[in-house]
């Protein structure tokens, strides 16, 4: 990451969002962090449920309400407080300073329209007084920009004539209409196969060095984003575990969940036919959340305290850690651990 | 050389859309399974990997070539022949939500298989439910309960405990890790494997993970448009991929190291799959394929052995 560019685009302050459902109160994200500077690439990692996508729809107002509700926080885009805005005022954000792809790209887009007109109405709607021809020749221009070949033909076509990988090069395009700031992604590459994966992850890292855009991507596969993020933020249920730059997570990760998700993936690289180091049990109901750290009834090293009571952050560089092991009286259970990662490595 | 539990020969599904449409979702592949290994299937979707395993399960009827179950033509069985046939060769799906039944208790999940194929009295077959329940690391408390109950690798627990529950010898894995969460993956990829060497299973395991394929697997194949392109051991097939087309699949893989990852060389693969529906006349991936000669228009559809039983369907290794 270039050092110029610290200023920070976007904030996200103590965000707490709950659902209210038939059975309760589920409390999907509690007290989340995280910020984004400009022309960075951000990763959030975690697994289904760990609340990474319904903290980035609260962004551009996407969540539902009800049953939504967001509990408290702030949402902070260039000083603004996104969450205080109105409908009005979101959609002028929405799509041309920060915009959004998502998992799926045939249900993001509208069936009943030709691509060319769809990129050109967003275009229209933030720049207002250009003509629907001039748009379209841009739509054409954007289409080049993502890589989808003969971009004229492409226009007049539906979404149902083209195949997923393309589909999905048609949203960034709509995405990138209006040169956002930020560009949020949701999963883009879930639904798509392992080659077309690296050509959106490849078209995304090309779009952010040519235009600066600062990318929040979100993902369960720490796979894709280790050649692309600056930093990572890693989830569990409705929380962030840890924060810091790639390479520490990766090599040096300080939670023992985010150890244990980079160990459960055989690596590609790697011949070994040892048995794979799971993680025992399953992610907790965020329907009765029991007191204290919600990863410690699956945690090799949790201590009597991680099921009483809530660990606090833990800052070391650029890194945080929400976890008991780095308070100074756990300095015992804590090289236990670091002696673990250790034969690990 | 270890015994071959299953061999196929030549087997083809097409399915006739209409008069002049004809999808070939699998289209003469050849291969076989040796007892207790793991064979992985890999490919991209819609390239016929779980139509193979469900014409092999005879889901589907074969519209050509063959299915040999240890060493006799399944098309040749007698009925009774047949539903022992379906006993031995059990399948686990996809999706857990899908694949059970929302109105039947564990029990009745599990004990289903077990009546059908008459196996035991009523007492026996409670005793094995409570035994495979435990294999498979459920609560055999849980009997009474219904799968919306459990978790998504629980469920997934339950389908294996439902295929193990009539003692099979083979099953075939369609995809059975793709739905769950990467720290319930390795939980179900271990318990397969322990699975295996208490009772001497063979699998036909089919995925788009190549990585977990690599783990769990002996041998593996890569299919593409309906062909088997390539088959080779998995150490020899990973570390020296033969197929043009394998080369690129294996270098688009994203490695989760990033000073590896910001280095990897990827072999481009230009544009996207045809339409299944296209004929290509010789090798289906020439349209995409770097190496592309005019001697790939007549391509035969041969698999050729370039050493240890490394196969390849491919103009660059036919003379």
């Amino acid at each position: 990451m270039p050092k110029n560019s610290q200023e920070t685009l976007l904030e996200v302050r103590n965000l707490s969002i709950s659902f209210h459902t038939y059975e309760g109160e589920v409390a999907a994200v509690r007290n989340v962090d995280f910020s984004l500077r400009r022309g960075e690439v951000l990763a959030i990692v975690g697994e289904s449920g760990c609340g990474k996508s319904v903290s980035t729809q609260a962004i551009l107002g996407l969540t539902p309400i009800p049953p939504g509700e967001i509990k408290s926080g702030q949402i902070l885009f260039k000083g603004q407080d996104l969450l205080k805005l109105d409908d009005v005022g979101l959609s002028r954000i929405c799509g041309s300073q920060i915009s959004m792809i998502f998992q799926d790209p045939m249900t993001s887009l509208n069936p009943t329209m030709k691509i060319g007109n769809q990129i050109a109405e967003i275009i229209r709607q933030h720049q207002k007084g250009r003509s629907k021809r001039d748009c379209i020749r841009e739509a054409v221009e954007l289409l080049r920009l993502v890589g989808i070949a003969e971009p004229e033909t492409r226009v007049k076509q539906y979404p149902h004539e083209l195949s997923g990988g393309m589909r999905q090069r048609v949203m960034i395009a709509m995405a990138m209409a209006n040169r956002p700031e930020i560009l949020i992604a949701d999963e883009p590459t879930t639904a798509l196969d392992v080659t077309i994966q690296s050509q959106i992850i490849r078209l995304i890292k090309e779009l952010k060095s040519r235009f600066g855009t600062a990318i929040i991507l979100i993902t369960h596969d720490l796979g894709v984003v280790a050649g692309i993020a600056d930093r990572i933020v890693v989830m569990y249920a409705g929380k962030v575990m840890e924060e810091g730059l790639t390479d520490q997570i990766y090599y040096a990760p300080r939670h023992p969940y985010t150890a244990g998700l980079l160990r459960a993936v055989p690596a590609m690289t790697d011949d070994s036919e040892k048995e794979l180091r799971t993680i025992k049990g399953v992610p907790p109901s965020l329907l009765n959340l029991t007191p204290g750290c919600p990863f410690a009834p699956r945690c090799d090293y949790a201590m009597k305290v991680c099921a009483l009571q809530e660990p606090e952050y833990h800052y070391q560089a650029e890194n945080r850690v929400f976890c008991w092991l780095y308070d100074q009286r756990a300095a015992e259970q804590l090289a236990k651990f670091e002696g673990m990662k250790d034969r690990w490595a | 050389m270890t015994e071959k539990i299953l061999e196929i020969k030549r087997l083809s599904k097409y399915f006739y859309l209409s008069r002049n449409r004809v999808l070939r979702a699998v289209d003469e592949v050849t291969l076989d399974v040796r007892k207790g290994e793991t064979f992985g299937l890999v490919g991209e979707s819609g390239c016929g990997k779980s139509t193979l395993g469900r014409t092999i399960k005879g889901i589907y009827k074969p519209t050509g070539g063959q299915v040999f179950f240890e060493g006799t033509d399944i098309a040749t069985y007698n009925k009774e022949q047949l539903k022992r046939y379906m006993r031995f060769m059990q399948i686990i799906f996809q999706d857990p939500y899908s694949s059970l039944n929302p109105r039947m208790t564990v029990k009745e999940l599990i004990a289903e298989g077990l009546e059908i194929h008459g196996m035991g009295t009523k007492k026996e077959r409670e005793q094995k439910v409570f035994e495979v329940l435990e294999k498979v690391g459920l609560n055999p408390e849980h009997v009474t309960r219904f799968p919306h109950e459990f978790s998504g690798g629980q469920r997934q627990r339950l389908a294996i405990a439902r295929a193990l529950a009539v003692e099979p010898r083979f099953i075939i894995c369609d995809e059975p890790i793709s739905a769950l969460d990467v720290s319930i993956q390795g939980q179900i990829v271990n318990l397969l494997k322990e699975l295996q060497k208490t009772y001497g299973l063979t699998y036909l395991f089919i995925a788009h993970d190549l990585s977990m394929v690599k783990y769990i697997s002996d041998r593996v194949g890569v299919m593409y448009m309906g062909r088997l392109v390539e088959l080779a051991d998995k150490k020899e097939l990973f570390a020296n991929p033969k197929h043009p087309y394998t080369q690129a699949l294996l270098s688009s893989i994203p490695i989760p190291k990033p000073h590896l990852e910001r280095q990897r060389r990827e072999i481009p693969i230009s544009g996207e799959i045809p339409s299944p529906l296209e004929q290509i006349a010789g090798c289906s991936f020439k349209t995409r394929c770097q190496y592309r000669t005019s001697r790939c228009d007549h391509m035969e559809k041969r698999l050729v052995d370039v050493g240890r039983g490394h196969l390849v369907m491919c103009t660059l290794y036919q003379n």
